[in-house]
């Protein structure tokens, strides 16, 4: 499958004659309403997309905001104390007895490179990208939606404000990361938990403070480069963005904008390891318009391959260290690579190809050399796909036909040697394609353990249990949990009832679902989300109630515990005061 | 260049293409059919000016997958028919290898059906799909990375012929 012949298959899909016929009369009729001139002047119509305080801070968030600074200095606090496993030992150690050594390159780049080690190795950043959770020593970090309310939803209706959460595991609380008196957290200035001067990206957490390349908006009216969110409405150029590193404080009082990358939206990746927060960003200029070959539209917002930068914590400075290419997509854009890692002497990042092959190549870039392996030839896991990192191995997992059969087979590969050995081979497809056959597919792991979980090919109406299965570095079951949390979705057909909704059959289908996922480890935890969607009725039916959350279980339960308890972190759709 | 009848233009030049992409939003043809026709229905009604074709395309597009959301936010329902579902389907019945893949377009959930149609058939852009679709550029790179990836396994488990 490729896209091509995605492409040509969706195309298949065409109104029928009849139909077609039915709307084309229904729009002939009143044809003077509907006249309209293509390329007409644009008229300046002002609209108010946010809608603000329509949401009044509640008493209760303003008491948990004011709670707010002080949880977090206790936590701060507690955390210089505490060990937080090996990774969190190790890194204090270092911070304590930073040991500097001064690397210059061949090319002249000059680094201060200390112990300080990366906490977020094993993080996948794109396991739930829509809210990156970011963990801390005592709770968790991440975006939840916050929705206003909007009258008009056929074109840009984005009244939704993405605002930053604190959740204290102690506590379960939730609050916005603003600690600023009276805010309504609808996206203004003043907010640092919502502000719309700066766009939402990725996080990194590092000794007490967040770390994110993002984009800031000059003109905050203007966020769009090509589709206007109405008539008249003003498209943001290269030079009225910039691509900037900053510093969330994690009480919520202030947001500091520590190095500027240049014109651009910010949609990079940063980790801080050695002493250094590291960026990556993409090139942006604006340059003359190219047409997109499938579209035929033009667009002057070019890339120019990609850049990686060094901000060194200790003095605030800041540098190019690497520049980097890509081939040109069919929208002409040098796609930079994908999330960052700081393992030892080395930045890690992965590359995806544009077409559906799929194959991803880990890459790296020594930071005691300069040394860089991008090319597809010399990455360090060519043609397959990625799956996750820990500080001294990488697992992959490619597939395999073999007698009629598919498999997937997971490597493990030592970032040191390279070697690469099996781990896990699963049967993903036999011969019967009806067979609920189960198999483990494996999707974190920490630098003690790999993890796996069931899954199938059809699932009986009845479900199945989630299954949770920790292997070693060889491969051997370490234990294999069975939660109690099901895992299913079927649809109900029936005669339509709800007479509003306009049907072209009598018959409607209703819907239920219900998956327990385990996404990924700190190295503390295994984290897992748990959606529960459907219609209503099904919903009551089943005795659930509708939610889209994350769950965790510290690890050591899950390797000792006869059953392992596992709690909600935090849900989001809405703050958890009532969590667990 | 002007035209009479803006809606009806639009239905004309992009209505397949409205189709289209609430079929892979929605993964239901009479709700497809529903939620496209209503998107040109509105703008017959309340018409409005475009700078070009381009732009148009954009709005009609963005128009059905608000519609989609908003649809299926309002019947508290998200369609996400299983494999299992699909194989039984109508459009299974029949052998052709192209339909069996539409079938399986069908089943990938939200919000990767969006982002690959999007970008894989429409031709736009991560970042225009992020302007688009109100995400973060890294967010849809992601998303169209795990969709391929789920509809091509979907295909390979399903046995689907190329």
């Amino acid at each position: 499958m490729n896209q091509q012949q995605y492409r040509n298959a969706v195309q298949q899909i065409r109104w029928s004659p009849q139909k077609r016929a039915e709307v084309e009369e229904l729009l002939r009729q009143k044809t003077s309403a509907s006249a309209m001139e293509i390329s007409a002047p644009q008229k300046a119509r002002s609209r108010t997309k946010i809608h603000h305080n329509k949401h009044r801070v509640t008493e209760g968030e303003l008491m948990a905001s004011k709670h707010f600074r002080r949880i977090m200095w206790i936590g701060l606090a507690a955390s210089v104390l505490s060990t937080g496993g090996v990774i969190a030992g190790i890194a204090a150690y270092a911070k304590m007895h930073p040991h500097i050594r001064n690397i210059t390159w061949e090319n002249g780049i000059s680094l201060n490179l200390t112990d300080q080690i990366s906490m977020d190795v094993f993080h996948d950043w794109t396991t739930n990208p829509d809210s990156v959770i970011t963990p801390t020593e005592n709770g968790w970090f991440y975006r939840r939606t916050i929705e206003f309310p909007s009258d008009e939803y056929d074109w840009f209706p984005s009244n939704n404000i993405n605002a930053l959460f604190y959740t204290d595991r102690e506590t379960g609380k939730s609050v916005p990361v603003c600690a600023r008196p009276n805010c309504v957290h609808d996206g203004s200035e003043y907010c640092t938990a919502s502000t719309k001067t700066y766009a939402n990206s990725f996080m990194t957490y590092y000794d007490g403070s967040l770390y994110t390349v993002t984009t800031k908006y000059l003109h905050p009216e203007k966020r769009h480069t090509q589709f206007q969110a109405d008539d008249g409405d003003p498209l943001m150029t290269v030079d009225e963005c910039r691509q900037v590193l900053l510093r969330y404080s994690a009480d919520g009082t202030e947001i500091t904008e520590l190095a500027q990358f240049g014109n651009g939206i910010g949609t990079g990746w940063c980790t801080v390891h050695r002493g250094y927060v590291w960026c990556i960003v993409q090139r942006q200029e604006q340059g003359e318009e190219i047409e997109n070959p499938i579209t035929h539209s033009t667009s002057s917002f070019k890339s120019g391959g990609w850049q990686l930068w060094g901000y060194e914590l200790s003095t605030g400075r800041s540098a190019v260290i690497f520049d980097g290419m890509g081939k040109p997509d069919t929208n002409h854009v040098n796609k930079a690579p994908d999330a960052l890692y700081g393992i030892g002497d080395y930045l890690y990042f992965y590359r995806t190809h544009d077409d559906w092959s799929g194959p991803q190549g880990l890459c790296r870039i020594s930071l005691v050399t300069g040394e860089v392996t991008d090319s597809e030839e010399e990455v360090v896991i060519p043609g397959n796909h990625f799956v996750a990192l820990s500080h001294s191995h990488a697992i992959s997992v490619k597939d395999r036909k073999e007698n009629n059969a598919t498999y997937q087979d997971y490597m493990l590969i030592d970032l040191k040697t390279g070697e690469q050995k099996l781990l896990l081979s699963a049967e993903v497809y036999g011969d019967d394609p009806k067979k609920a056959e189960r198999f483990y597919h494996i999707v974190t792991m920490d630098d003690r353990y790999i993890y796996a979980f069931n899954t199938w090919n059809s699932v009986p109406e009845e479900g199945v249990p989630r299954s949770i299965m920790i292997l070693d570095y060889d491969g051997n079951p370490v234990r294999q949990i069975d939660t109690d949390y099901i895992c299913r979705s079927y649809v109900e057909s029936r005669k339509t009832k709800d007479k509003s909704y306009k049907s072209y059959t009598e018959y409607e289908s209703l819907f239920y679902s219900e998956y327990f996922t385990p996404d990924y480890t700190d190295g503390v935890n295994l984290y897992a989300s748990y959606v529960i969607y459907g219609d209503q009725e099904l919903l009551e039916k089943e005795g659930k109630t509708a939610q889209n959350a994350e769950y965790y279980c510290p690890i050591e339960s899950l390797l000792n515990d006869d059953h392992p308890e596992w709690k909600r972190a935090f849900t989001y759709e809405e703050a958890t005061d009532d969590a667990n | 260049m002007q035209t009479e009848n803006i809606a009806l233009y639009a239905f004309r030049k992009y209505g397949d293409t409205a189709l289209q992409a609430a079929f892979c939003c929605l993964g239901n043809q009479e709700d497809a059919e529903d939620v496209a026709q209503e998107v040109f229905f509105e703008l017959h009604k309340k018409p409005r000016s475009f700078n070009d074709d381009e732009h148009l395309k954009a709005y009609i597009l963005r128009a059905v997958i608000n519609r989609c959301n908003n649809l299926r936010r309002k019947l508290k329902r998200r369609i996400r028919i299983s494999l299992e579902d699909v194989r039984e389907s109508e459009l299974i019945e029949k052998t052709d290898s192209m339909q069996n893949i539409i079938a399986l377009i069908k089943a990938l959930p939200p919000p990767y059906n969006a982002v690959v149609y999007l970008h894989d058939c429409a031709g736009y852009s991560a970042r225009e799909i992020a302007e688009m679709l109100g995400r973060k550029e890294n967010t849809v790179s992601s998303q169209l990375r795990r969709g391929r990836e789920k509809l091509r396994m979907d295909i390979e488990d399903a046995g689907v012929l190329l």
